[in-house]
């Protein structure tokens, strides 16, 4: 006989608790689903790679089918590798760039879907004082909201760079028909996370339209 | 030329096998496994040039076949494959001794440059090992040092017994300088201009002792693809040293007796026998005459061997010995690394004559040859000395590198030594080493799998940084 497992006390219809539990599991199943999907990706390189081999001085059409099939399995990786660091994130380093880029990345078929296009300035890196789960999240969510901001044709210009000190994310929407109830749980949830993040965090709505984003942090040097 | 041999491991067999064409095709010799268990029993058996394995996989995972590997055979390189590319992960396998660790999907033109770099990296060793039993050669009867009483029969015994024929059996611990004395004795003889063949019996495996000693003919057995000397027939005319010579398997012995008393062999699949004229010196720091009473040693092959014993006082019985032994390797080793040591302070040598050496002089010189490289002064302090010396067992609080390591590894081996022994704590660790935790973070990533590929295109093109890039989606 072991010893009796603790029950956490709880409701059953705890709304909060049960999206907390989910969220725990999705958490889980997307770290393994980075990881296991780079296995078949990697088996169908090598056969790739040995097709190549196996086929010299080859007609063109054959080798525009071989690199197509090359670049499928690049652009799936470079999916698979962002959905991988956004799902576990706490290993990498607190790189505001990285973090910018990742979301883009993940979010693109949101904006295809709102008709919204991304307009991006990013260095190679940007290492800032914070810590990198929250950062992430917060650089996502500022994401979701700004192309909430910019629904059905309008544009979401996205820059990072050092200011002295510190390090600024700039998200700035404009044009289209912004859908302002949708971005509101997104901000909310950034205005949340702002702290825990080290951000100072700013949110401009103009009367006009659109919305500017502003995400300072302290650079790390 | 020999094929180079790789060994694949790696749980999913379709990825294995075509892996394993790859390679053929690329002319490499393949062998190919599942797991980490069956990987070591292959890699003892075979001698792979490199292993490429799998990181995760069931029983025995990449990392844990690497620590097992560093144990059996330190000088294969081993490369991860995975698909879990944290930096973390990274950083643990460099620890290990992984020689690289690509992120799949593998980039097949990489690929080929690590192995290039591996074999190379293998091929060095091999060459460095080489050099170090002929430095070894020259100066082995030097290398008896010591006056004490114990020290002074082992040598008197050592003049009398090198200008005869006479078979040799060294006993005494582990570290004692068995095979020294064995060198010492092939020198003094009128065989000294003649081989000098050493084979360590416990490091062979029993399937193949046979083959090493008397060597095979091609097609003698399965994998047997030319014909091969054997330790005997190299050893001609010269010295044949046997360490472990209680590991030769009974079934064996008795082949080994002939050969000694006749004095001609016959080759694994051989049909004609081969004279040797073979001196030989053997060491264990097993009991043979319990090995005899218990049947796993023959007593007529004790006889043959046993003509003449020397046995090798361990070195806490020979204290006297130390001092001298002390300035002996600071000598060696001051030479060796171009510095000009004059030897130790009166309390590192007091740590140093108050320990129990359970490893013998091999723990000495391995001791002093660290305590040389850490030294920056003329005289070594109690600080160039293991912790373990002053009686404390903590974890050492100096890092051990080899000579000749480049500038770039040296900076990697201490980097990652300093954020062990600081509990992985980046920010105490970049303060600790005097650089920011930005530059820290980069040089972890940098040793990351896809760090090192930037560090080799750093070093191609040498472009400092790249400016901001426009990206739109």
């Amino acid at each position: 006989m072991g010893h009796p497992i603790p029950r956490i006390p709880q409701t059953s219809d705890d709304p909060s608790r049960r999206a907390a539990d989910r969220a725990r599991l999705l958490e889980r199943v997307a770290a393994g689903l980075a990881h296991e999907g780079k296995n078949p990706l990697h088996n169908m390189v090598l056969h790739l790679q040995l097709m190549s081999d196996k086929l010299p001085g080859r007609e063109p059409r054959i080798e525009k089918h071989l690199a197509a099939l090359r670049d499928g399995i690049a652009r799936v990786d470079a999916l698979l590798r962002a959905f991988g660091e956004f799902a576990s994130p706490e290993h990498l380093p607190p790189d505001l760039a990285a973090a910018a880029a990742r979301a883009l990345h993940l979010f693109a078929h949101e904006a295809r879907r709102a008709n919204v296009q991304f307009h991006s300035r990013l260095p190679e890196a940007l290492m800032v004082r914070s810590e990198s789960v929250a950062l992430g999240d917060l650089v996502a969510h500022a994401l979701v909201a700004s192309i909430e901001f910019a629904h059905d044709g309008g544009q979401v210009n996205l820059s990072a760079e050092p200011r002295g000190p510190d390090a600024v994310l700039e998200l700035r929407s404009q044009g289209g028909n912004a859908h302002r109830e949708q971005a509101l749980p997104y901000l909310d949830a950034a205005r949340s996370l702002a702290p825990e993040a080290a951000c100072e965090l700013s949110i401009e709505t103009p009367a006009a339209g659109g919305a500017r984003l502003s995400l300072s942090f302290q650079q790390l040097r | 030329m020999a094929k180079a041999r790789i060994l694949i491991v790696d749980d999913e067999e379709n990825t294995r096998e075509v892996f394993a064409e790859l390679l053929e095709r690329w002319g490499y010799e393949v062998a190919q496994t599942s797991d980490g268990h069956a990987a070591l029993k292959l890699a003892a058996e075979q001698h792979p040039d490199v292993i490429i394995s799998d990181l995760v996989m069931p029983r025995l995972d990449g990392l844990a076949l690497v620590r097992a590997l560093r144990e059996e055979q330190p000088d294969t390189p081993v490369v991860i494959i995975t698909g879990k590319g944290s930096i973390d992960a990274a950083v643990e396998a460099v620890r290990e001794g992984v020689f690289d660790f690509v992120e799949k999907p593998l980039d097949p033109a990489r690929l080929k440059v690590i192995l290039t770099r591996a074999l190379e990296k293998k091929e060095t060793l091999h060459e460095m090992q080489v050099l170090r039993r002929r430095v070894g050669q020259v100066d082995a009867a030097m290398g008896l040092v010591g006056s004490s009483p114990p020290m002074r029969r082992a040598m008197e015994l050592v003049e009398k017994v090198a200008p005869s024929k006479a078979s040799v059996v060294i006993t005494g611990q582990s570290g004692t300088g068995k095979e020294m004395v064995a060198r010492a004795i092939h020198q003094l003889s009128p065989r000294r201009d003649k081989p000098f063949i050493a084979i360590n019996c416990s490091a062979i495996p029993a399937t193949l002792i046979e083959s090493e000693l008397f060597g095979h003919e091609r097609g003698a057995f399965t994998g047997a693809d030319q014909r091969r000397l054997g330790a005997w027939e190299l050893a001609d005319g010269g010295t044949l040293f046997l360490d472990e010579v209680g590991e030769i398997p009974i079934e064996l012995q008795a082949k080994f007796l002939r050969v000694i008393e006749e004095e001609k062999l016959r080759r694994l699949g051989g049909k004609s026998e081969i004279s040797v004229d073979v001196r030989v010196i053997s060491a264990t720091n097993r009991d043979l005459k319990e090995e005899i009473k218990t049947q796993r040693f023959r007593e007529d092959l004790y006889f043959r061997l046993n003509v003449f014993h020397i046995n090798l006082a361990p070195l806490r019985e020979r204290r006297d010995d130390i001092p001298v032994l002390v300035q002996h390797f600071i000598d060696k080793f001051s030479r060796e690394g171009g510095k000009k040591l004059q030897g130790v302070s009166p309390r590192a040598m007091k740590l140093l004559c108050d320990y129990a050496w359970p490893g013998n002089i091999r723990e000495l010189r391995n001791t002093l040859e660290r305590a040389v490289i850490l030294c920056g002064v003329e005289l070594i302090e109690a600080e160039h000395l293991p912790s373990e010396l002053a009686g404390g067992g903590g974890e050492s609080a100096y890092v051990k590198l080899p000579y000749g390591l480049p500038m770039r590894e040296i900076e990697k081996e201490y980097i990652l030594a300093t954020l062990t022994r600081l509990k992985n704590n980046k920010a105490r660790t970049a303060q600790a080493l005097g650089i920011s935790e930005k530059t820290l973070y980069n040089k972890l990533f940098r040793y990351s799998g896809r760090g090192m590929q930037e560090e080799r295109d750093d070093q191609r093109s040498k472009s400092v940084s790249q400016p901001a890039k426009a990206n739109n989606v």
